[in-house]
């Protein structure tokens, strides 16, 4: 089995993807510890699928569909119950600063 | 002559009108929504453990917009979760369609020729962000309303040659989503959203026999960018960022520079478009089939029900007004208001030989209504016509005595005054109670009085 290493420009495209924040101190043993995972996960690379159908879904359902019907919906205090921060009625997070920076 | 000539692609979203939204039973009713937060569950929250499950009629309201874009339907189709990171997806993916979607290859005609349709597929929308000050610091509020809410992207091929194609382009889909009545597709509310991808070609002056090949081959060579405009929420906006990209690329293009790849929103104050944060990373959605809703096999009996229950297209509306002999240009003026060419043909299944004056009337009046008004409106128009004293015959006498009996009037007629004959006109109205027509009359009287 060849060992996978992740190289440390990958790594931080995936961290990046995961929307992670992690200290330098954590990326080492992290990135140390994903290849490992991925060099386990590896050994399937080993199966001979050449005449094995590819599997969309693990059961064989189909066509599991719903009418267009109104059920009742959470109330407002509900919904926002497990919120960190709300207000008004909205939930609240850090600002996306995206729009007001380039305008 | 340009150098270059513009490469265009659309992408455009319309949210669909079902009751409920695409997974759960929450209403779907995000702009009617009095307050935020209202219309959320755990499925549309992404709570943990909840299960979505289509909705039937969104699936089938897809199928049915592919139907009206002459695109194949997929025999079979599944989800599958497009994973991104941004505050208004709660579950960390997009419940999309990446490699199956439900609709596919299809076209529709434009006077610039055939827009091929790459797809159309069924995805769910995201919950709206506000930007607003709290404490006095800068946060993004969330309302989940509208996360959910089904929505279908229609993608074409990279074959608009120009704004004014675009314009006339996305009226027609428009128009054809009116038809159907699966969406408001209001631009206003944002139930109809629009992106142009832009790049620039360069003419090359080629032989006609060339340029007949690459016709046929599709003009296999596109540019080697490509820019992503958002955020374009009016037809005129569209135009208005193609003709400012084609300006803006053109010159980067001349100063030897290939574009960037990126995406730019339409700034409507400053009247162009500007650079969105372009991402540090290439787009990498990690698409896989969600694993929560098996897969969708559609058969040709499913296709043919929808096929039965689907509202007839504009461009139907039109062959059946020519059938009926309404002129071309009038024709797409009615077809594009399917309300308007319903009540014209009814109209004039009545009574064909009144066609011009109904199509003129409904065309002037914008007139519309059930197929019993239809009939009213041509029982109108024949008894109007029938009180219309418009033959000479009947006229004739009349103007005849009116003549003898202003024999002043005549005289100052005869003598160069032009202003008499309104006089006369008058006189010959009041005899026939308003009901003979002015031209008739006035050319009765300028003849009889020689």
């Amino acid at each position: 089995m060849t060992k996978t290493d992740l190289t440390i420009k990958q790594f931080e495209h995936l961290i990046a993807l995961s929307n992670l924040k992690l200290k330098n101190s954590e990326k080492e043993s992290i990135r140390g510890m994903l290849s490992e995972a991925i060099e386990a996960v590896g050994v399937l690379d080993q199966l001979d699928t050449n005449n094995t159908l590819t599997l969309d879904h693990p059961t064989s359902l189909t066509n599991i569909n719903r009418e267009d019907e109104i059920k009742p919906s959470l109330t407002q205090n509900e919904a926002l119950s497990n919120a960190k921060k709300t207000k008004g009625g909205y939930f609240v997070v850090e600002a996306i600063f995206e729009e007001s920076n380039n305008a | 002559m340009d150098k270059y000539e513009p490469v265009i692609g659309m992408e455009i979203h319309a949210e669909l009108a079902t009751v409920s939204k695409m997974f759960c039973g929450c209403k779907n009713d995000p702009f009617g929504a009095k307050r935020p937060n209202i219309y959320t569950c755990p499925v549309c929250l992404g709570l943990p453990g909840a299960l979505p499950v289509p909705n039937k009629k969104a699936i089938d309201w897809t199928i049915m917009l592919g139907l009206a874009l002459n695109c194949k339907i997929a025999q079979k189709s599944k989800f599958d979760r497009k994973h991104y990171f941004y505050p208004d997806l709660p579950k960390g993916y997009q419940i999309s369609q990446y490699d199956e979607p439900l609709c596919f290859d299809g076209w529709i005609e434009t006077t610039q020729g055939k827009v091929r349709i790459t797809r159309v597929h069924l995805e769910e929308d995201t919950g709206k962000l506000k930007h607003a000050k709290v404490a006095g610091k800068n946060k993004t509020l969330i309302d989940f309303n509208r996360s959910g809410v089904p929505l279908v992207e229609i993608v074409t091929e990279p074959d608009i040659a120009s704004s004014v194609h675009a314009k006339e382009f996305l009226k027609k889909i428009h128009n054809i989503i009116k038809a159907l009545g699966i969406s408001t597709a209001s631009m206003e509310t944002g139930s109809m959203r629009l992106e142009a991808n832009i790049s620039l070609r360069e003419i090359k002056q080629e032989s006609s026999v060339n340029k007949a090949i690459s016709k046929i081959e599709n003009n296999p060579k596109l540019p080697d960018y490509k820019i992503e405009v958002k955020n374009l929420n009016s037809f005129n906006f569209v135009k208005k960022a193609i003709d400012y990209e084609q300006v803006r690329q053109s010159e980067l293009l001349e100063k030897g520079k290939v574009p960037m790849q990126e995406t730019r929103g339409w700034d409507e104050k400053a009247n162009k478009t500007v650079a969105q944060r372009s991402k540090e990373t290439s787009e990498d959605y990690r698409y896989f089939p969600d694993p929560d809703i098996p897969p969708l096999e559609i058969d040709l009996a499913q296709i043919q029900k929808i096929r039965l229950a689907m509202p007839k297209t504009p461009d139907i509306y039109k062959q059946e007004l020519l059938k009926i002999g309404v002129r071309e240009d009038q024709a797409e003026l009615l077809s594009k208001n399917t309300k308007m060419a319903v009540f014209t043909i009814n109209a004039i299944k009545n009574e064909p030989k009144l066609k011009d004056m109904l199509v003129n009337k409904i065309i002037k009046e914008k007139l519309t209504g059930t197929a019993s008004e239809a009939l009213k409106l041509v029982e109108k128009i024949k008894s109007d016509k029938k009180s219309t004293v418009d033959s000479e015959d009947t006229l004739v006498p009349i103007v005849d005595k009116i003549i003898k009996q202003n024999k002043k009037a005549v005289a100052d007629y005869l003598a160069g005054n032009e202003n008499v004959v309104g006089f006369l006109v008058g006189q010959v109205m009041s005899k026939t109670k308003g009901k003979a027509k002015p031209s008739t009359v006035i050319g009765l009287i300028k003849k009889l009085v020689k």
